[in-house]
């Protein structure tokens, strides 16, 4: 395999637009073959998690609450993507020997359609998207779940999914941290 | 002489403190972003892989990895097998899964990049089809992702970290002849977050790639339909199984049901179809009486407000404001008591 080390001005200089702290463009290395201005990105992430305070307890009990997605396709290349969300378990933290939430205890209660903030409108008859897929993805997040979906021609912008999520806490777990990793995908396959 | 009320004095010391470490944190939290990776087919008109290879056929190709975020990510990327997620769809396996099949035919070892704001990387990489290889579509994928997770603002007792994916697919179409093949599996039933769900396994035991749509049922013992479904999956692709799962909006209970499920595959006209399959519920295993009903006062979970990249200065005014609410209170109430101390005249 070899690596061929490209510095982007195209993207350089739109991102030179907009940045708040100076950037350091990056110094052309040795092997640069090109310096092509080329698309842009596709990208997925999640963010604003909430979820209900939840106190010690004897028994296991349940903490809803939402998180948000946002979906970019700025490659302008029309072909459509899909997003996956899949969560690890949640490690524990803390000085109280508490044991890990496994990661199907974490659960995708609703996804709601999303909505434009940014370019190409959502598809009016509900067809090309961006869009919920047909069958739910609702349901327990220690497999990949796809939240979003855009058709060929459409995705064309931003896009914010407002995603609700329940986290089963077992019965007598301790007091401390919990963190667990979510692995959001944008996926361009046939 | 105007009177001074001394008593307010280091409640304001103690707000304008609190308003210092706020203005001294906050930017700090506000400034960190998401990674944004791009993952680019170079020379291909689509946006992933779309090869057709003889047996024993080797093609040179390349991607692009690149950073379009204002920071520098310490950015990974690596082969890994792709597989049919539930309802259909494509997805790659995690890093460091064990790799197999359609995968062992790239010649593309993982490398960890450190690469700044703009900055992007060409990669040379091959696909070689093995000699005894059977006629058929294959597929495994490409992946970038940021190596440290990304965490986002400060975090409550429950927190996530994300690693971001770029996935591409690397199809392979071995030319010859089409088998299509389609088959329905066991029927099964689990619970979560008060839900349930009805599940059947799909086989794709053929040599293309499917789109089943079809109808589903679900009855009670008794034969009456409890739910009905037109269902309608995404990619289930060649020699790969999973699941089609059907939310239903409550949690069933217990007793005896069953589920049938037909699919049509309308480009390939394969179809596949179950009687109704039974399926139990078990009653609940009761609660240790012991247990109690959690009347613990330990906290040990917050809310995670802004766990990822939320607004961190809301929060932090929103906290301001209330300090600011109980500061007032505090002295009217006090004004108030000196008041009713002082002497009435006469």
């Amino acid at each position: 395999m070899k690596l061929i080390r490209t510095p982007r001005r195209g993207m350089s200089i739109a991102l030179a637009a907009t940045a708040t702290l100076a950037l350091v463009l990056p110094v052309a290395a040795a092997d640069t073959v090109t310096q092509a201005v080329t698309a842009g990105t596709r990208s997925a992430s999640v963010a604003n998690l909430t979820l209900g305070a939840v106190a010690y307890s004897h028994s296991a009990q349940d903490s809803s609450g939402s998180m948000t997605l946002t979906a970019d396709d700025s490659t302008g290349s029309n072909l459509g993507w899909n997003v996956t969300i899949l969560s690890s378990a949640f490690v524990y933290s803390g000085g109280n020997s508490g044991s890990n939430i496994p990661a199907a205890n974490f659960s995708l209660t609703s996804a709601a359609g999303p909505v434009r903030t940014a370019g190409q409108a959502v598809d009016a008859l509900g067809v090309g998207g961006p869009k919920v897929p047909v069958i739910s993805p609702v349901g327990t997040l220690d497999t990949a779940r796809k939240t979003v979906q855009a058709m060929l021609t459409f995705g064309n912008g931003t896009y914010t999914q407002a995603l609700g999520v329940s986290l089963s806490i077992p019965a007598q777990s301790a007091a401390g941290k919990y963190t667990g990793t979510l692995t959001t995908s944008i996926t361009a396959a046939p | 002489m105007p009177h001074i009320d001394r008593s307010g004095r280091p409640l304001l010391g103690l707000l304008l403190a609190f308003a210092a470490c706020l203005a001294l944190t906050a930017p700090a939290l506000a400034s960190h972003e998401p990674p944004k990776l791009a993952l680019t087919p170079v020379r291909e008109s689509g946006q992933f892989f779309d090869l057709t290879l003889e047996r024993g056929e080797t093609q040179e190709l390349q991607v692009e990895v690149a950073n379009h975020g204002h920071e520098s990510v310490l950015a990974r990327t690596y082969a890994a097998d792709g597989y049919t997620i539930i309802n259909g769809g494509f997805a790659a396996k995690l890093f460091g899964e064990q790799t197999s099949g359609t995968t062992l035919w790239l010649e593309y070892p993982d490398e960890e990049l450190t690469l700044g704001p703009a900055e992007g990387l060409t990669i040379d990489f091959s696909v070689t089809v093995p000699e005894k290889t059977p006629p058929g579509e294959y597929i495994t994928a490409l992946v970038a992702e940021n190596v440290v997770p990304y965490s986002g603002s400060e975090q409550g007792s429950v927190a996530i970290e994300q690693v971001i994916r770029t996935v591409v697919a690397v199809a392979i179409d071995v030319p010859g002849p089409d088998r299509p093949a389609l088959e329905i599996g066991a029927v099964g039933h689990k619970e979560a977050a008060g839900m349930s769900f009805v599940s059947f396994e799909v086989l794709n035991g053929g040599n293309v790639h499917l789109k089943p749509s079809g109808e589903f049922s679900l009855q009670d013992a008794g034969g009456t339909e409890l739910a009905s479904a037109k269902p309608v999956m995404d990619s289930v692709y060649a020699g790969t199984e999973t699941l089609l799962e059907a939310p239903l909006s409550e949690a069933l209970r217990s007793g005896g049901y069953c589920a049938e499920l037909s699919l049509a595959d309308e480009e390939t006209g394969v179809t596949a179809a179950t009687e109704c399959l039974p399926f139990t519920i078990a009653a609940p295993v009761t609660e240790d009486p012991g247990a109690g009903d959690g009347s613990g006062t330990i906290p040990i979970l917050q809310p995670a407000v802004d766990a990822v990249s939320g607004e961190p200065m809301l929060a932090a005014l929103a906290a301001l404001a209330g300090v600011l609410v109980l500061a007032a209170l505090y002295l009217g109430l006090r004004r108030r008591r000196r008041r009713s101390e002082s002497p009435q005249p006469a």
